[in-house]
């Protein structure tokens, strides 16, 4: 079976990723239980909606990415395999050791199973649209822009402001004609006070903002995103991937884009537990249609009304006794018995449960294989796998883990049972904030909760920016001189192993991130690194850390060479890092920058660079490193004293400005030379 | 792949279902189906065209030697394309259509020696034959069982192909001149109905919107494009503009075998507004949507009911916060019971709700009626 020839009427096959971990602990308490794409929404797992909107969307193959319990996910994959093999080519890739988002994605790309652009989903999300029509917009942005790297699905649901939604919206700044994103953040609610760089109203048109962006967790991806991650180990989730992406386009030169759901399609991601109950009670009302009860996937085909107006339903196998009511917002699995007067309201009862007689569920998730007894008052509470709960107990906001037999008649409140290791039943209370992110959903908690609620999530990106810029200037030194010993590390390795000017380039991006450093400080820091790495050119072994804090500490006992042997090798290693030069010297600021680092230079080693200052700045100039005009702006500049980083030791200080006159003396002669070559060129021209 | 199967096949007559191929042409169509934007667009017509032609195709290329044996290939891919989409009916009715040629054909076959053909369809013979069908034991050989069954076949698809053009013949009998008609939502056979009647005389059209989809947009322009006098009103005007109607027009979605209709939303409104002013509702249906089933194994199967998304034409989806709020409920099929429909016109003729079963025990076989397909 050719996987090429697979997709038929010669159409090119259509590719699908979905990373089933979700890597967080969102969903506290079930993490542990369901990896996160077989976490059953109305008894039926995540990851057959997403595999039944891939089919309905002509996806033609998927490949599954599981990293956590792999045994559980194997069981559950072989019913999947036979449900909707005939329509999509399933292939789950396993991987124990796998902890992070990124993780998964480098190791995907070294796979190299994904052949073209590919829909990448998220075991959390849930979306009933068409996801071929979807790539079909990426597929036209990418013709507009070959660099496209990937278009993120939103869904507007209006405004959140005083819906359950409101914890889930971002808000997004994009381009208002090409709907490439600018910035996406978290909106909590209570916090209603957002920076805006100014940045983006300069360099766009039009920007639109929207404050009620709910990300689906789709986003529609373009090869490239693969290699991304692979070059950037630093990427851990896709969050990180989507904002340094977004902070440095200019740099990986690739952009991001966006593209509104269809107002009928729907989507809401499972990324919290309100979020979870949001999403049951969409589902049975029937939002995600065709993804509803007696439609599908095949699991929910089997269940029939109650009631429609209260949209309540029941497997045609459950059984309900005389007087039982099942209730709004409800559903009743497969096998499941609802005993006498019992009542159900707002609550999902699994599979092959069984509900004694005059029970009150409300509000309450009872997953399969439940057995609740008679009398029993349940009220805002979630009972996992496998419970027993004997006759007349009453929980008010419990959450019980699997396999708990509850034998007493007791009351519990806000309370966790579970069994721990020693086979005992464990209590644990469970705190206010806790109760209203997991189990309520009462308004009265969010009045008290909202205002402050993750402070540490919700301004992270926001306010590691603000506090890296006003940073006071000794840390800023500081990751300078950092920033300086790992490119004159890496270049001084790559000259040492003749490695490429590319890959080298991207070891000084990832520095520059890693330290935050502006750009005109990168380019005066490649060139001083240039600079010094002739003196290092003899030392075999480099302490790993801290290069430049150990050239400065061995200056003397290093700088044995000659200035002509000095010259020599710089010659050579100018050369060859000719490329980098040009990447991050070419724009005018950076040739500013760049002279900047040979003044300061040669403030420090006059000995050796002085006479053959001409030779360097010839040799720079014939490479189109510099143009002629920034060098005569240099020139006719005084000597500055405000010049980043520079070396104001106090031996040197007094003579900088002799030092100053000393050295635009010394290039006269090329300056000279320059002035007449530009008549030349005039008189050329005029002629 | 093929002749393996071929072998496992005659050798064992009594095979599991599960070494069954799924035939190519019924899993590429399946796939179509199921896909949701050519589910939006598509007609009835069509699919019953494609579904009928992609069982054809299992007779024909697929691997089987029995009557019995094919029945359950027709089953199986049956299922598949039921799969692809479980609410629409034409694609079961067509199932069990072609499963009643199998049967009547296989029976023909066995019995063209010694039994002389009776070829009208009496009451009497009806009951009896169901009688006498109901233990036949299918698994014998008939050689010329494949061609007689093809034969059949393309008559049954010559019949589909004129069964439209048969239902519009008609119009000019129904329709008179000066009359004012109403009808609800988009038919494609309704308008071609009225566009052929305007062919010859003068009427006029009120076409109801029909919440949620508003189609009925779509046929007030197609009509008025037509030349013809048309009105654009909304459901809730449906009771208050019946007093000057003159007859009721409309499509369906399928007929039960009581002549009940599963039609589009708004229809029972219509009907019963019609039936309080005594105007006769006539119903355009192709026999190819009649339905073996009763509307209680309908909804026992749960595909009477097609309740979509509210967002799907009630609710602004921007409105979050009445989404969040209360209960929308957005179904897509009205249920119209037999007797407030006056008259149905097939590719037959004009027949009264009560002759329905009639149809039904001569097109599909009683073994099949309730099938879960």
């Amino acid at each position: 079976m050719g996987t090429k020839s697979k997709g038929y009427e010669g159409q090119e096959c259509l590719q699908a990723l979905l990373i089933a971990d979700n890597f967080n602990d969102n969903l506290s308490y079930a993490n542990n239980i369901y990896p996160d794409a077989l976490m059953p929404v109305v008894n039926t797992p995540m990851l057959e909606y997403a595999l039944q909107t891939l089919c309905t969307s002509g996806v033609q193959e998927v490949f599954l990415y599981f990293s956590r319990q792999i045994d559980y996910v194997k069981s559950c994959l072989k019913p999947l395999k036979k449900q909707f093999g005939d329509w999509i080519k399933i292939t789950p890739i396993f991987s124990d050791g796998c902890r992070t988002f990124g993780d998964a994605m480098r190791h995907i790309d070294t796979i190299g199973c994904i052949r073209n652009d590919f829909i990448l989903l998220r075991g959390s999300a849930f979306t009933n649209a068409d996801l071929k029509d979807l790539m079909n917009v990426h597929k036209a942005k990418k013709r507009e822009d070959k660099n496209a790297a990937m278009t993120m699905v939103l869904k507007d649901f209006g405004n959140l402001k005083d819906t359950t939604l409101r914890h889930e919206r971002h808000i997004l700044y994009s381009n208002n004609n090409t709907k490439q994103v600018l910035q996406i953040i978290k909106h909590p609610p209570g916090n209603n006070n957002f920076h805006m760089p100014l940045q983006f109203f300069l360099s766009n048109q039009s920007v639109t903002i929207k404050s009620d962006a709910v990300d689906t967790h789709v986003y529609l991806c373009s090869q490239s995103v693969l290699s991304l991650f692979s070059d950037n180990f630093d990427f851990q989730t896709i969050e990180d991937f989507i904002r340094i992406i977004l902070i440095n386009e200019e740099l990986y030169n690739t952009r991001i884009y966006w593209q509104p759901l269809l107002p009928t399609d729907f989507a809401l991601p499972i990324q919290s537990w309100r979020a979870y109950r949001l999403l049951t009670k969409f589902i049975l009302r029937r939002h995600g249609h065709p993804l509803a009860p007696d439609s599908r996937p095949k699991s929910l085909r089997e269940y029939v009304f109650t009631n429609v107006l209260d949209m309540s339903y029941k497997h045609h196998s459950a059984l309900l006794s005389n007087g039982a009511s099942i209730g709004k917002d409800s559903i009743i699995g497969e096998s499941s018995e609802l005993g006498e007067n019992s009542a159900v309201n707002t609550s999902v009862i699994g599979a092959n449960c069984v509900i004694g007689k005059k029970v009150s569920l409300v509000n309450t998730l009872v997953f399969s294989g439940a057995k609740v007894g008679d009398s029993c008052v349940i009220k805002n509470s979630i009972i996992f796998e496998n419970c027993t709960i004997s006759a007349q107990t009453k929980l008010t906001n419990c959450i019980i883990m699997p396999n708990v037999m509850l034998n007493k008649i007791e009351n519990y409140e806000n309370t966790v049972l579970e069994i721990a290791l020693n086979n005992q039943l464990s209590e644990k209370k469970l705190e206010d904030l806790e109760i209203y992110k997991i189990l309520s959903t009462e308004i009265s908690y969010a009045e008290k909760y909202d205002d402050f609620e993750d402070p540490h999530n919700d301004h992270c990106h926001s306010d590691t920016s603000s506090t890296r810029a006003s940073t006071p200037t000794a840390i800023l030194e500081d990751d300078d001189e950092n920033f300086l010993s790992e490119v004159i590390e890496s270049l001084h390795r790559g000259y040492q192993d003749k490695l490429e000017c590319g890959p080298l380039i991207i070891e000084i991006n990832c520095s520059r991130f890693a330290y935050d450093i502006p750009l005109n400080h990168v380019s005066y820091n490649v060139m001083k690194a240039i600079l010094i790495l002739p003196f290092l050119q003899n030392e075999k072994h480099l302490p790993c850390a801290n290069i430049y804090r150990f050239y400065k500490m061995k200056k003397e006992e290093i700088m044995s060479i000659t200035a002509t042997e000095y010259f020599k090798s710089l010659k050579k290693i100018l050369t060859y890092f000719k490329p980098i030069l040009v990447n991050y010297i070419k724009p005018e600021i950076g040739q500013e920058d760049c002279l900047q680092a040979i003044e300061d230079f040669v403030y420090s080693n006059k000995k050796y660079i002085m006479p053959y200052l001409k030779n360097l700045l010839h040799l720079l100039y014939n490479d189109d490193v510099l143009s002629e005009q920034v060098i005569l702006d240099w020139y006719e500049q005084e000597y500055k004293s405000d010049s980043p980083n520079a070396e104001n030791t106090s031996d040197i200080t007094e003579s900088l400005e002799k030092i100053a006159i000393q050295l635009r003396k010394e290039i006269t002669p090329f300056i000279t030379w320059l002035q007449e070559a530009e008549e030349d060129s005039s008189d050329e021209d005029s002629s | 792949m093929a002749t393996s199967d071929s072998q496992l096949n005659s050798s064992s007559p009594t095979n599991d279902e599960n070494d069954f191929k799924i035939n190519k042409s019924v899993a590429h169509f399946a796939k179509e189906l199921s896909n949701a934007s050519y589910r939006s667009h598509k007609s009835a017509s069509e699919v019953v065209f494609r579904t009928v032609a992609s069982l054809k195709d299992v007779i024909m290329n697929d691997q089987w030697t029995t009557a019995k044996e094919l029945i359950d290939l027709i089953h199986m891919n049956g299922d598949h394309l039921m799969e692809a989409d479980p609410s629409e009916t034409c694609t079961s009715n067509m199932i069990k259509r072609i499963l009643h040629i199998i049967r009547e054909e296989y029976i023909e076959d066995l019995e063209s020696k010694t039994v002389e053909k009776d070829t009208s369809n009496s009451l009497k013979k009806t009951m009896t034959s169901e009688r006498r069908t109901k233990d036949i034991d299918y698994s014998k050989i008939v050689p010329t069982l494949k061609t007689s069954i093809i034969d059949h076949i393309n008559e049954f698809v010559t019949e589909l192909e004129t069964c439209k053009e048969n239902i519009i013949q008609q119009a000019k009998q129904h329709l008179h001149a000066n009359e004012i008609i109403m009808t609800l939502g988009y038919s494609k056979l309704v308008e071609d109905f009225l566009k052929k009647a305007a062919e010859t005389r003068t009427f006029e059209v009120i076409v109801a919107a029909g919440v949620p989809l508003l189609e009925g947009h779509d046929m007030a322009s197609n009509l008025s494009k037509a030349n013809i006098q048309t009105t654009l009103i909304s459901d809730a005007a449906i009771f208050a503009m019946m007093s000057r109607v003159n007859k009721v027009i409309i499509g369906t979605n399928a007929v039960m075998a009581s002549g009940g209709l599963r039609a589009y939303t708004g229809s029972h409104t219509l009907a019963l507004a019609a039936n309080y002013y005594s105007i006769p509702v006539i119903v355009l249906v192709p026999l190819y949507k009649l339905c073996p089933m009763e509307k209680d194994a309908f909804e026992a199967n749960n595909y009477f009911h097609k309740v979509m998304a509210p967002t799907q034409g009630i609710v602004n989806p921007d409105d979050a916060s009445l989404a969040d709020r209360c209960t929308i409920i957005n179904p897509v099929f009205d249920y119209v019971p037999p007797e407030l429909v006056t008259l149905f016109i097939s590719d037959r003729g004009g027949n009264a709700p009560s002759y329905f079963y009639r149809y039904i025990s001569e097109l599909y076989h009683p073994a099949d009626h309730n099938l879960n397909l």
